[in-house]
């Protein structure tokens, strides 16, 4: 990175304190000109992938993420024979590496946290039912693979992911299955094309804020860039239903909380996922 | 160790018999401890400041190296070597913030923690580790700003909130929350919540946890105090 000018020395000596007298001078606006509770634009692009079964991407700003969805056929496993199986994978490219050694290592951990949070909100909001994956008890399931390729990270990766998931999901369609009485064999018919049958109650999105402290106050900046996320104090996950429930709270160590503040989170959440939804449904 | 799982009534010495802790087992580390909460039981060991090994970019500030290990053979369905890291990840931040790290530049703490036992769900032996963590860090005599205790709750679909659930109560359940409390139990360090449920359970799970949470801290101060004798 070029370190020819003040602002970029600034930035590479102490990012808290380049971020503060920016705030400072800008009269509370963020550096890339939102103020605290702003998201970034979005932008949609789904079924771009022609192998996949369902496929979207998604733009946060300069986030990308693009989610892809395959199915493999496969035995179930014994202990329980309806069920088939679902695996997220997060893949941020190595380009995304920018600094030292240290710091590859952290980005394949949040990679790992990333794809767990995925999994986890699928399985509780039950989002997909595994019991919709079974072609035939016990001899042939469906396994679903899940992937987020994250061509740019500029923060708030779990938001992005998660809408892409969404998105993905509405345009995924399965190709028949039928199993032949003689060979026992499966015939998969891939122009015969059903719609992926999944929740379409539950949407589960996710509003991410980082916890800054500024002025001897913590502000919540919704949709924090990768900058903001590594500056923050703590990050705070709050995944949302489609009926306002609360399906996951993730609060990473680092700035204490009472409980009003965690009301006051809600409602920003609440706020900024209402206007995600809107987007998805468009 | 004995066992006895008592039925939580008012009485504060109940949820003493729920807890049982060993401080420094592995005698060759810094500092370890070894936590049970209900069902679940961890050991964590901690060797203190040293020498940073690679080069990594904690110029002015402690590194920490966060090891988690499950319990490999559990039956669990949703366990996989994901949910260790998220763990880790989680764990390191919570050392990052109550462990004072300005005070130990260009140094590392390795952080080995692992679960004997869980027979339970996901929340009781996440508090545990919490817990252990804290024990451990105050066997360690590490510099923390406070020490911080971890109270798991579930949302039972007939019983309701309860707090330290007990194993069967635990299986028959999806929600839970796990909080992360500090000694002046007034503000919520960290917390991971899972499930189905609104703001306003979340408020009563909070109220349900603080006195929990004092008592886990009375419970640390007569492990440390046994000690000292």
């Amino acid at each position: 990175m070029s370190l020819d000018n003040h602002e970029e020395l600034q930035k590479f000596i102490d990012l808290s304190e380049h971020y503060r007298t920016y705030l400072d001078e800008h009269d509370h606006s963020r550096p890339d000109g939102r103020k605290f509770h702003q998201s970034r634009s979005v932008q949609i692009l789904d079924s771009l992938l022609q192998h996949s079964y369902g496929s979207s991407m998604i733009r946060f700003g300069n986030t990308t993420v693009i989610c892809s969805i395959t199915g493999q056929l496969t035995k179930p496993s014994l202990k329980s024979l309806r069920s088939g199986f679902i695996q997220t994978v997060v893949l941020l490219p190595r380009t995304q590496a920018w600094s030292t050694y240290g710091r590859r290592q952290q980005i394949i951990n949040e990679n790992l946290t990333l794809s767990q949070h995925l999994l986890d909100i699928i399985y509780k909001s039950k989002l997909i039912n595994l019991e919709d994956l079974c072609i035939e008890e016990g001899k042939w399931v469906w396994r679903l693979q899940i992937d987020f390729q994250c061509l740019n990270n500029d923060g708030n990766l779990f938001d992005s992911c998660l809408f892409a998931l969404n998105i993905a999901l509405r345009h995924t369609s399965f190709p028949t299955v039928k199993i032949d009485p003689d060979t026992q064999k499966p015939l998969v018919y891939t122009k015969e094309l059903i719609p992926f049958q999944y929740n379409h109650e539950q949407e589960p999105l996710c509003c991410t804020l980082a916890i800054y402290e500024y002025e001897q106050e913590y502000r919540f900046l919704i949709d924090p860039t990768v900058e903001e996320e590594n500056i923050a104090k703590s990050i705070l996950h709050y995944v949302l239903l489609k009926n306002d429930q609360i399906c996951l709270i993730h609060k990473t160590s680092g700035a204490p909380f009472s409980i009003e503040k965690f009301h006051q989170c809600y409602s920003l959440a609440r706020d900024y996922i209402l206007q995600l939804r809107r987007k998805l449904n468009q | 160790m004995t066992e006895t799982l008592s039925e939580m009534t008012e009485n504060d010495e109940s949820i003493f018999s729920s807890l049982h802790c060993i401080l420094s087992p592995i005698s060759k580390a810094t500092g370890s401890a070894t936590f049970t909460l209900n069902d679940s039981l961890c050991t964590c060991l901690l060797n203190g400041p040293g020498e940073l090994r690679q080069q990594q970019d904690a110029i002015n500030r402690l590194q920490v190296d966060i090891t988690f290990q499950a319990r490999p053979g559990s039956n669990n369905t949703n366990s996989t070597s994901t949910k260790d890291k998220l763990i880790e990840q989680w764990l390191e931040t919570l050392v990052h913030s109550t462990v004072l790290t300005e005070h130990y530049p260009r140094s590392q703490i390795n952080i080995v923690i692992y679960e004997e036992q869980n027979l339970s769900g996901e929340a009781t032996i996440l508090a545990c580790l919490c817990n252990t963590l804290c024990l451990t860090m105050l066997d360690a005599n590490l510099p923390m700003k406070y020490a911080f205790a971890a109270v798991p709750i579930i949302l039972h679909p007939t019983k309701g909130l309860l707090a330290l659930p007990k194993t069967k109560d635990e299986l028959a359940s999806t929600t839970y929350f796990v909080f992360v409390f500090e000694i002046t139990l007034n503000e919520t360090l960290a917390m991971h919540a899972s499930g189905e449920f609104d703001m306003k359970t979340l408020e009563q799970a909070i109220t349900i946890a603080k006195p929990i949470a004092g008592q886990i801290f009375q419970f640390y101060r007569q492990e440390l105090e046994k000690r000292l004798s």
